[in-house]
C-alpha cells in the first residue's frame, strides 16, 4: 500500500524545494485562494511593510485604491510628509488586529471615536494616527474634521473595493485602562503624556488576536459581503518591546503568534488568504539577503522580489492577468491643478505686446 | 536733493507693463524715487539665476531683452544698486490656488492649516519671481516689495468657478490666505504688497474696471491697466516711505 508521501509533489519536500535551490529560485509558496488581478479594486492598511505593496500594484497598473488623496495638486513630498496616498486612507500605521477594529468600527458603525487628544507645545495630536500630521493639529476641532475625511475614506474604502490586504505588524501596544481603546503608538513618545495609572502595555494574546481579526471580518463582510480579505505578516522586527524580553525573542513571539493568526483564519474562512511575504524576507532560506545591515529593514530588492513571487503565483493558478489600465489612477501626478501652466506662444506673444506697449515712446502726460 | 531719494527698481514680468503705463501718464507721483525697470516676459524667467548679490540672464538673448527697456542698459540687476527692489508679478500667481484652497474648504477634501501653510510655502517658492526676489533681499542690502500677479479679471467662467458656498465663506477665508502668503513672504526677507483691496471683487477677482483694454476681445484676463497699474505703485511707494 504506498503512503502519502509517496505521491507528493516536489515543492512538499525540504531538499527539493528549498535545499538544492538558489532562493530566488525558490517558487509557489502561495497557493492563492482568490484571483486578484488588474481590475481588481485592492486597499490596503497596515503596517510599515504594508505601504510597499500599494506602490508595487501602482506600478503593476493594478487598482490600488486611494479614497484619501488630499486636496488636488499634492506633489510628491507633500503627499509623503503628510501621508497621503500611503495607505488607502490617511490612518497611518495599524499595528494590530485590534487597532484596524477600532478603525473599521468607527467608521463603519455609529460608535463614535473616543475624543481624547494628545497635546506637544501647543499642537495636538491623534491619538490613533499621531505621526500623519507634521507638527500637530492647529487645534482639538481641525483634528476632529481632518479625522472625519479618513473615517469617511474607510467606509468608501471597504464599500467600494474587492481585496483589503492587511498586513499585521505587532501584538504589543498600549491601551486606555479603563475604556480598552488602543492607541497606534505609546503615550509621550510622539505627543500627550505617559500615565502608568491610565495607560496599559498589552501584548495580545492568540485567542484576542484571532477574536480581533474574526471582528474585523465581520465588520467587513457587514458592509461589503464580497470582500475578501488578503493577510500578510510583517517581516520587520520591532524597534522596541515592553514586553520585558529581549527584543529578538519579543519580535519572534509576536510574529510567531501573527503568524498563526494568518494561519487559522485562512484555514477557517474562506474569504481569507494568505501572503507568505514573511517567509520570504525571514526564512533562512533566504539568509538574510532581503535585510539592510540594521537587520530590521527589507531592503528593495527584498519588496521586489515579494511582489515578483506575488504575481508569479497568481499567474500560476489563474493564468495572466488581463485587463486594461483603469481610468480611476490611484494617485494624483505631479501637475497640480492650481499651477499656472506654461505659456504658450500666444500667451508670450500676448505679454510681450503688453511690454512693447508700455515701453513704446509715446508722448508726455504733463 | 535727488541723491537723497531711494534707488527704486521695478523687476517684473509682463504684468509690470501696466506700471509703467501708470508712470508714463503720471498717474502716480514718483519724484520721491529714482526709477529703473527691468523685466521681460514670463517664459524668460526661466533663463534667469541669482549670483554674486545679482540676477544673472543666463543667456545673451535674455540679457538684451532684459536690457532693452532698462534706464541704463543693464543686463544684470545688482541688488547693491538699489535701495528698494519691487518685484511686480513676475511669475508670483496667487489666483488659482487661492481658488482652490477655498474650494476645498467648502467641497473639501479637509485641509488643516498646517497643510495649507506648507501648499503656498511650496507654491511661492516654485516661482522664479519669488525666489529670486528672496535671493536679492538675502544679499541684506535692499529692500525687496513682492506684488504678485492680480488675481484673474472676473469673468462670467470665472465666477462660475465659485459655488454659493464658497462665495458665502470667503469673507473668513481669504483674508487668511493673504495673511499665510505674507508671512511667507517675510520669512523670504521680502515685504508683500498685496493687492490694493480696491481693485478686488468678490474676493478672488480683480475688477473689470481694472482690466487690460479689450480684454474680452482678447480673452486676455490677466493683464490689467494703468490704473491698476498706479495702485500697485502707490501701495509699493506707502511701504517704500514710510
Amino acid at each position: 500500500m504506498p503512503h502519502p508521501y509517496e505521491s507528493l509533489p516536489e515543492d512538499r519536500f525540504w531538499r527539493s524545494a528549498v535545499g538544492e535551490r538558489d532562493a530566488l529560485d525558490i517558487t509557489g509558496l502561495w497557493k492563492p485562494k482568490m484571483r486578484i488581478s488588474r481590475r481588481t479594486r485592492i486597499v490596503t492598511a497596515g503596517s510599515c511593510f504594508a505601504q510597499h505593496f500599494a506602490k508595487a500594484l501602482v506600478a503593476r497598473r493594478y487598482r490600488w485604491q486611494d479614497h484619501e488623496p488630499g486636496p488636488p495638486g499634492l506633489t510628491p513630498a507633500q503627499r509623503l510628509d503628510y501621508h497621503y496616498g500611503t495607505f488607502s486612507f490617511r490612518t497611518g500605521n495599524i499595528y494590530t488586529p485590534r487597532m484596524l477594529r477600532q478603525w473599521l468600527t468607527w467608521a463603519l458603525t455609529d460608535t463614535p471615536v473616543p475624543p481624547e487628544v494628545w497635546e506637544r507645545d501647543g499642537r495636538f495630536y491623534d491619538p490613533f494616527r499621531p505621526g500623519v500630521e507634521p507638527g500637530g493639529f492647529h487645534s482639538p476641532a481641525e483634528l476632529y474634521a481632518s479625522r472625519q475625511d479618513t473615517l469617511a475614506a474607510i467606509w468608501s474604502a471597504v464599500i467600494g473595493s474587492q481585496v483589503f490586504v492587511f498586513t499585521m505588524g505587532l501584538t504589543e501596544a498600549w491601551a486606555d485602562r479603563a475604556s480598552g481603546v488602543e492607541y497606534a503608538v505609546c503615550p509621550g513618545t510622539i505627543a500627550g503624556s505617559f500615565d502608568p495609572k491610565r495607560h496599559l502595555f498589552v501584548n495580545h494574546g492568540f485567542a484576542a488576536l484571532v477574536a480581533d481579526m474574526q471582528a474585523v471580518m465581520q465588520l467587513l463582510q457587514a458592509a461589503n459581503p464580497r470582500m475578501r480579505l488578503l493577510l500578510t505578516v510583517s517581516p520587520v522586527p520591532l524597534t522596541a518591546t515592553a514586553s520585558g524580553q529581549h527584543v529578538l525573542l519579543a519580535t519572534s513571539h509576536s510574529k510567531s503568534m501573527l503568524r498563526a493568526v494568518a494561519s487559522e483564519l485562512t484555514g477557517t474562512e474562506a474569504l481569507v488568504d494568505y501572503f507568505p511575504s514573511y517567509e520570504i524576507i525571514t526564512q533562512p532560506a533566504y539568509r538574510g539577503r532581503f535585510y539592510a545591515p540594521n537587520l530590521r529593514s527589507v531592503l528593495p530588492e527584498g519588496v521586489d522580489h515579494v511582489m515578483r513571487c506575488f504575481f508569479q503565483d497568481q499567474e500560476a493558478a489563474f493564468g495572466p492577468s488581463r485587463g486594461s489600465v483603469v481610468a480611476e489612477a490611484p494617485a494624483p501626478t505631479t501637475v497640480p491643478e492650481a499651477a499656472e501652466p506654461e505659456l504658450s506662444e500666444a500667451d508670450e506673444l500676448r505679454c510681450e505686446e503688453e511690454i512693447l506697449a508700455a515701453f513704446a515712446p509715446t508722448p508726455r502726460h504733463d | 536733493m535727488t541723491e537723497d531719494r531711494p534707488r527704486l527698481a521695478i523687476f517684473g514680468d509682463s504684468h509690470y507693463a501696466c506700471l509703467k503705463q501708470a508712470h508714463v501718464q503720471n498717474l502716480v507721483d514718483l519724484s520721491a524715487v529714482e526709477l529703473e525697470y527691468w523685466g521681460h516676459v514670463g517664459g524668460r524667467f526661466r533663463n534667469l539665476e541669482f549670483r554674486d548679490g545679482a540676477i544673472h540672464p543666463t543667456d545673451d538673448f535674455t540679457a538684451q531683452r532684459f536690457a532693452k527697456f532698462n534706464e541704463k542698459g543693464r543686463l544684470t540687476l545688482p541688488a547693491a544698486d538699489f535701495d528698494v527692489i519691487l518685484v511686480a508679478g513676475a511669475r508670483t500667481y496667487l489666483a488659482r490656488i487661492f481658488l482652490a484652497l477655498l474650494r476645498c474648504h467648502v467641497h473639501g477634501p479637509f485641509v488643516s492649516q498646517g497643510l495649507r501653510s506648507r501648499i503656498l510655502s511650496d507654491h511661492l517658492q516654485d516661482q522664479a519671481g519669488f525666489r529670486l526676489g528672496s535671493a536679492l533681499a538675502g544679499t541684506g542690502g535692499v529692500k525687496v516689495l513682492l506684488s504678485p500677479i492680480a488675481l484673474y479679471t472676473e469673468s462670467a467662467a470665472g465666477l462660475a468657478q465659485m459655488t454659493p458656498e464658497m462665495t458665502a465663506i470667503a469673507p473668513e477665508i481669504v483674508p487668511f490666505l493673504w495673511e499665510e502668503v505674507a508671512r511667507i513672504t517675510a520669512e523670504a526677507g521680502m515685504t508683500l504688497v498685496p493687492q490694493p483691496p480696491e481693485s478686488i471683487t468678490n474676493w478672488l477677482w480683480t475688477k473689470v474696471d481694472y482690466a487690460v483694454a479689450d480684454h474680452e476681445a482678447k480673452q486676455d484676463f490677466e493683464h490689467h491697466n494703468p490704473a491698476y497699474g498706479a495702485l500697485v505703485l502707490q501701495a509699493a511707494l506707502d511701504r517704500i516711505t514710510a
